[in-house]
């Protein structure tokens, strides 16, 4: 038990605009401005996660830049009207890079598989297991888009982003109880969907 | 007994994160472990995702600064800013005007419509017919009884009514056609009323063509015409 607090205040540090609220509302009233340096800072901060949180979504790395530059574009478009309540801030832009890949998605998923294993396939040594793994992986995108939007972020916060429990709890602005319980039937159901998909059931 | 698999299994994701193994986890928590694996294993290959190459941060901060660029420009122009306050709710500020200005043009249109239905009705002028009504069949002046009741009824001394005798007006009595009478508003110039019974011609009528209402039961036209 100590060891999994030792883990939480750990990986909370690392995210210093959770531990000050004021980080965010100074961040936020800057964008307002469309202040060139915190344009660069928000940027800087979330880019990359943000891009592994939508490549697993989208499967396809070039997609997901262009997703990830779209994201920042539609942030500021749209600051005006984000109001900040003490919630962090990259909450709303995980959810707008959430919606932008789902709806990729959505719009041309067969072009993404094929482009997912292709890439794949071109950085493996070994082109059939490299094949399978791609497989393997176009399946975990198709389960993981049969959840529910809530489980969905759960998971791909938890396990893609690498955040605690607390850090999602607060970006989803529930209690970590709510999220242990969303992140097990998550689990629970992306486990029968993979078992599926393994039987030749289909996603 | 959920509860328990869901603690067992947030402790397990939490461990599997620190660096220990799907096995070390199971062995923790064996009464749980059926039901365990299968989540586990899920949890590992969702972690187990490539990690993509490195963004390109340079390219997505130009496309992000563009932008921003673009909507600070638009933001800190002056016609941006007049043109966001003089025009923030055209349609809620007009529409009362509009309405307003409708419903007069609608009555504008009525009052139109019905003179001209009247002069239809009318017609020119048409030579005056003597009138035959006997005294015991028009006890009122000529004018007053082709008048009908709701008009007579509402005129106040300050109206005036402008007869003028056709025959496509409304027929009173037989013999005795007179056309609809007009309200003038009191506003209007009205000459002095003349003399009752001021019948120069001698054709029976009144010759003017504006006489004040007389009161009900005055019997002086009545007499003249007679």
């Amino acid at each position: 038990m100590g060891k999994k607090m030792c883990y939480s205040v750990e990986r909370s540090g690392v995210h210093n605009s959770d531990n000050d609220p004021m980080d965010d509302a100074e961040l936020v009233k800057r964008l307002k401005q469309y202040d060139p340096e915190a344009v660069s800072e928000v940027v800087k901060n979330h880019g990359a996660a943000l891009h592994r949180y939508v490549a697993a979504i989208v499967g396809d790395y070039h997609l997901a830049e262009d997703i990830v530059s779209e994201t920042y574009v539609r942030v500021l478009e749209h600051i005006h009207t984000y109001a900040y309540t003490g919630a962090p801030f990259r909450a709303w832009l995980y959810r707008i890079a959430h919606n932008l890949a789902i709806n990729a998605v959505r719009r041309e998923q067969p072009v993404a598989d094929e482009e997912a294993l292709l890439q794949i396939v071109a950085s493996e040594a070994d082109p059939e297991q490299a094949a399978q793994q791609g497989e393997e992986r176009a399946a975990l995108r198709r389960a993981l888009l049969k959840l529910t939007e809530e489980q969905q972020q759960v998971l791909l916060l938890r396990f893609v982003s690498g955040q605690s429990t607390a850090e999602v709890a607060r970006a989803l602005q529930k209690s970590e109880g709510a999220v242990k319980q969303l992140q097990f039937r998550a689990m629970r159901s992306l486990a029968r969907l993979l078992r599926g998909a393994e039987a030749g059931d289909g996603i | 007994m959920e509860s328990r698999l869901i603690e067992a299994l947030a402790d397990c994701v939490e461990l599997m994160a620190s660096g220990e193994s799907l096995a070390g986890c199971l062995r923790r928590y064996p009464a749980e472990r059926a039901e365990l694996e299968p989540l586990l294993r899920a949890s590992a290959t969702l972690r187990g995702l490539p990690v993509p190459p490195p963004l390109d941060l340079a390219k997505v901060g130009q496309v992000a600064l563009a932008r921003a660029a673009e909507l600070r420009a638009v933001s800190t122009s002056p016609e941006a800013a007049s043109a966001s306050s003089t025009t923030q709710k055209p349609p809620d500020r007009m529409l009362p005007a509009l309405l307003v200005a409708l419903l007069i043009a609608l009555m504008v249109g009525v009052v139109v419509l019905m003179v001209a239905i009247i002069a239809l009705i009318v017609g020119p002028p048409q030579p005056v017919i003597p009138a035959t009504a006997t005294p015991t069949q028009a006890p009122l002046s000529t004018d007053t009884p082709m008048m009908t009741p709701s008009v007579t009824s509402t005129l106040t001394p300050t109206h005036t009514v402008i007869v003028t005798p056709s025959p496509a007006g409304v027929t009173a009595t037989p013999g005795v056609t007179v056309a609809p009478a007009v309200i003038v508003p009191p506003l209007a110039t009205v000459p002095p009323p003349p003399p009752p019974g001021d019948d120069d011609d001698g054709d029976g009528n009144d010759d003017a063509a504006i006489a004040p209402l007389p009161p009900p039961g005055d019997d002086d036209d009545a007499d003249d015409d007679g």
